[in-house]
């Protein structure tokens, strides 16, 4: 079975479709956005939208593209070809600092600034957008307060964990309050306990108004935050959806992994209204309709099964075909 | 904002019309002088925490410089031009002084900041450009180079070693003496691959500026062929400047000085500019 794009391929090198329109209430728009590397084309013909109050997320595999896009997106890598528009601004190099200027970026490395410590991270950061001293205090003081970082505000950045580290970059990228917050991979290298708070600091600032713009190659955390996901393979936008419509597009609604070979089971599938993906242990059934577990149950006897609802990690697996990357 | 209008039919699609190296020309980007001065700030906050091991290294060499071969070898030496071997090499290495803390900055320094810490990205990311960043470490550099010649200049009324009173004057040599080598410097830390590439600098750079700039012996003492080449290199501009502050008398010839190392400073740092966005801006 083919996986099949969810977006016109408005934007294929001599495509002649019609641009996306863009809604009066977007905050980013890009059309035909394409990017290469000595040869290498890293970001192919990507149409891609944020409205306000959005939370959109681009997940992919390492290489798919989706740090390229969104650094040309924040004005920090120059255009290969095609448009952006931030705040209806075209991105070009003289509108640069402009678009900077509301902007939030958390990179998928921390770069505090080792020198400093954590409060005058914040200060140092407020005063390069131009914020006098006497607004920028109060606002760090209180975004320490946000991320739970008050203690440790005289501390310097190397005695700080990954997670509050993530949570000081975080925070730096707020304190000009932007109106849209991007954040590549923003939990990627945290135990899971840091990664939770970082998601719910972020869902919550999402529910207060704040547009978000994200990478990640965790299906959770695509599944947690974003109203909408574009998935990245290969430089090229393969579906887009909500974590929901995609899952219910391309996975159905329940999985039944069989972990012990399986053939009989992957050949009756059809008849079982089914779809079958062989794994090294076994196989996997994604099935559209619950109605039909109860004989598709029957069928795998008493062989190790796991039945669980199906998730975007399907849909990834399924659409990226499961190739090995780096 | 017209939405159908977004997509230029004019504007040839997938032609590749634009540069990806983003390195355009400096003009394009419009200097904002309080961002250099933000930068300048935040490597003063910096600086305020190391500033005692900072300045530990600035005095301390030309300090022992100047007691060791000023007095101990000036001893054997006696007079050079008709002065005191200290009094001579004291009023060079202010200059050699400054280009040590010039260079010192705008490699290792800027280097760790543009590589290790990734502090380029993070201003990158606020409406701080590359060339204000860049600006503001070499003004940095400048303003420390300040603080040195002005202990040596200091340390050498002390001593006894001034001879004019236009050595009042030495610490805005300084001043703009940093620029020259910061920016040399830079252009340094923009090609460097690794910590060893500072080696190449250091060794054939720097150290021979040291040793061939007039700042141990005159260069008229050189044979004229090495002497020519002398007077190319930077440092050897930079010591007659500074020793015909602290010394005296004053001539025509400054003007050339200051020339030849304007020239220098607008040239490497136009080129480190250049190769510093050719390295970051992709």
């Amino acid at each position: 079975m083919e996986p099949q794009p969810d977006v016109a391929p408005a934007g294929d090198a001599d495509g002649e479709a019609e641009p996306r329109a863009i809604a009066p209430d977007v905050v980013v728009a890009a059309r035909a956005l394409s990017k290469e590397f000595s040869g290498r084309r890293a970001v192919r013909a990507i149409d891609l939208d944020v409205r306000e109050r959005e939370c959109v997320g681009i997940l992919g595999p390492n290489g798919a593209g989706k740090t390229t896009t969104i650094r040309m997106i924040t004005c920090q890598s120059p255009i290969g070809d095609g448009e952006i528009r931030v705040f209806g601004i075209p991105v070009e190099r003289r509108t640069e600092r402009a678009i900077k200027a509301r902007l939030g970026i958390v990179p998928q490395d921390d770069n505090l600034d080792p020198d400093l410590s954590v409060l005058t991270n914040l200060l140092v950061y407020a005063s390069y957008y131009g914020i006098p001293s006497r607004v920028a205090e109060p606002r760090a003081r209180e975004l320490l307060a946000l991320f739970a970082l008050e203690e440790r505000a005289g501390d310097r950045i190397d005695t700080l964990s990954g997670g509050l580290k993530r949570r000081l970059t975080i925070a730096r990228a707020l304190i000009n309050r932007p109106q849209l917050l991007v954040l590549d991979e923003p939990t990627t290298g945290l135990d899971p306990q840091a990664r939770h708070l970082v998601w719910e600091k972020l869902r919550e600032l999402n529910r207060t108004g704040t547009t978000m713009l994200l990478t990640t190659h965790y299906m959770e955390e695509a599944a947690q935050l974003c109203d909408r996901v574009l998935i990245f393979d290969d430089g090229r936008v393969i579906a887009e959806g909500s974590p929901r419509e995609l899952v219910r597009r391309h996975a159905g609604e329940e999985v039944v992994e069989v972990f012990e070979p399986a053939r009989d089971l992957a050949e009756a599938c059809g008849a079982l209204g089914c779809r079958a993906e062989t794994t090294p242990e076994g196989v996997r059934l994604f099935l559209d309709d619950a109605r039909s577990l109860p004989p598709l149950l029957e069928r795998v006897g008493n062989r190790p099964f796991l039945h669980r609802a199906a998730n975007l990690e399907d849909v990834f697996l399924h659409l990226t075909k499961r190739e090995l990357r780096d | 904002m017209a939405a159908p209008a977004f997509v230029d039919p004019t504007r040839g699609r997938g032609s590749g019309g634009r540069a990806t190296s983003g390195a355009e020309p400096l003009a394009a980007g419009r200097v904002h002088l309080p961002s250099i001065v933000r930068v300048m700030r935040r490597n003063f906050l910096s600086w305020r925490r190391f500033y005692r091991s900072s300045l530990v290294s600035a005095l301390g060499e030309p300090l022992l410089l100047l007691l060791g071969l000023g007095y101990g070898l000036g001893r054997y030496v006696g007079s050079i031009e008709g002065l005191p071997y200290a009094q001579f090499i004291a009023s060079g290495i202010v200059a050699s002084s400054v280009m040590n803390v010039a260079t010192f900055e705008t490699t290792f320094s800027t280097f760790a900041r543009m590589r290790e810490q990734k502090t380029y990205d993070a201003i990158r990311a606020t409406p701080v450009s590359l060339l204000e960043i860049m600006a503001g470490d070499l003004l940095w550099g400048a303003c420390k180079c300040v603080i040195t010649a002005s202990a040596i200049t200091l340390v050498m009324l002390v001593a006894g070693l001034l001879a004019s009173p236009l050595a009042a004057l030495l610490p805005l040599a300084g001043f703009l003496l940093g620029f020259p080598f910061g920016a040399l410097g830079m252009c340094v830390s923009a090609r460097a691959r690794s910590w060893d590439s500072f080696t190449y600098y250091f060794t054939l750079g720097i150290s021979v500026m040291f040793f061939f700039s007039g700042i141990f012996f005159p260069l008229a003492s050189l044979p004229a062929p090495v002497r020519a080449i002398a007077w190319c290199l930077p440092l050897a501009h930079a010591v007659a400047i500074t020793r015909a502050l602290a010394l005296g008398p004053l001539h025509g010839w400054l003007a050339l000085h200051f020339a030849v190392l304007a020239a220098y400073w607008a040239v490497a740092f136009a080129l480190a500019v250049r190769w510093m966005e050719r390295r970051l801006v992709v």
